[in-house]
């Protein structure tokens, strides 16, 4: 998973040196700054989330939940790894990978534009697209807040439990669920 | 069933993961959390 998280980091930071050379102000680099920040947060979660699931005993548990201070707190419902909701933190480790890491990376290489200036080709910001980084990564960081809900998600919920169960299998019969994930 | 409708697609040069729920839940989280497989 760090793979396409290093990759979003790295264009994070190429977008960052363009703009502190960019004439045109400051717009984007907080936001840019950020979202860096936010990522390296993620990368956290999910390095504590698999050292969790490696763990061989609950004595393991908190000895490697020590190993992340920053997040640590966030994970006291974990005595074991057992205690990890698998379902729901799939879900949304793909959809981190597939859509919202993935999402970001393709705007953030869209900031800057080719344009003649004064009989010369410069870079130029594309304000539209230095917008929808800071609305795309408003929304990853949300998501990266909740992350660790989800890990703790309690097992009794109807969502914690795989699409093969009785109860889901009962649901599918009556019920067509439509699901829209939009870009922007 | 679930529809999942999601616009384009966009790949980094790495594996893509699936939405499609089947595919998900057939996986390992191990094997999705671990750097190097993608």
């Amino acid at each position: 998973m760090s793979k396409v998280i290093q990759i979003l980091k790295s264009q994070a930071a190429s977008c960052l040196e363009k703009l502190s050379q960019c004439p045109e102000g400051s717009e984007g680099i907080t936001d840019i700054i950020n979202l860096m920040h936010v990522a390296d947060i993620l990368q956290k979660h999910f390095e504590l989330t698999l050292a969790l699931l490696q763990t061989d005993s609950e004595e393991e548990v908190e000895p490697t939940k020590q190993k992340f201070e920053t997040i640590r707190s966030q994970y006291e419902g974990i005595r074991s790894k057992e205690d990890i909701t698998i379902v729901p933190t799939k879900y949304v480790v793909v959809l981190f990978h597939d859509k919202l890491i993935v999402e970001l990376t393709r705007i953030l290489k869209k900031c800057f534009k080719k344009s003649w200036t004064t009989g010369r080709m410069q870079l130029v910001k594309d304000h539209d697209n230095i917008a929808k980084v800071k609305i795309l990564g408003g929304r990853f960081e949300v998501a990266v807040q909740h992350y660790a809900q989800i890990v703790c998600f309690s097992k009794d919920d109807i969502f914690a439990l795989p699409k093969s169960s009785p109860i889901w299998q009962e649901l599918y019969k009556s019920t067509t669920f439509k699901v829209f994930l939009l870009s922007i | 069933m679930t529809e999942y409708h999601h616009e384009g697609h966009y790949s980094l040069g790495t594996k893509t993961l699936n939405y499609d729920a089947d595919d998900i839940e057939t996986t390992d989280l191990k094997d999705l959390l671990i750097p190097s497989k993608i």
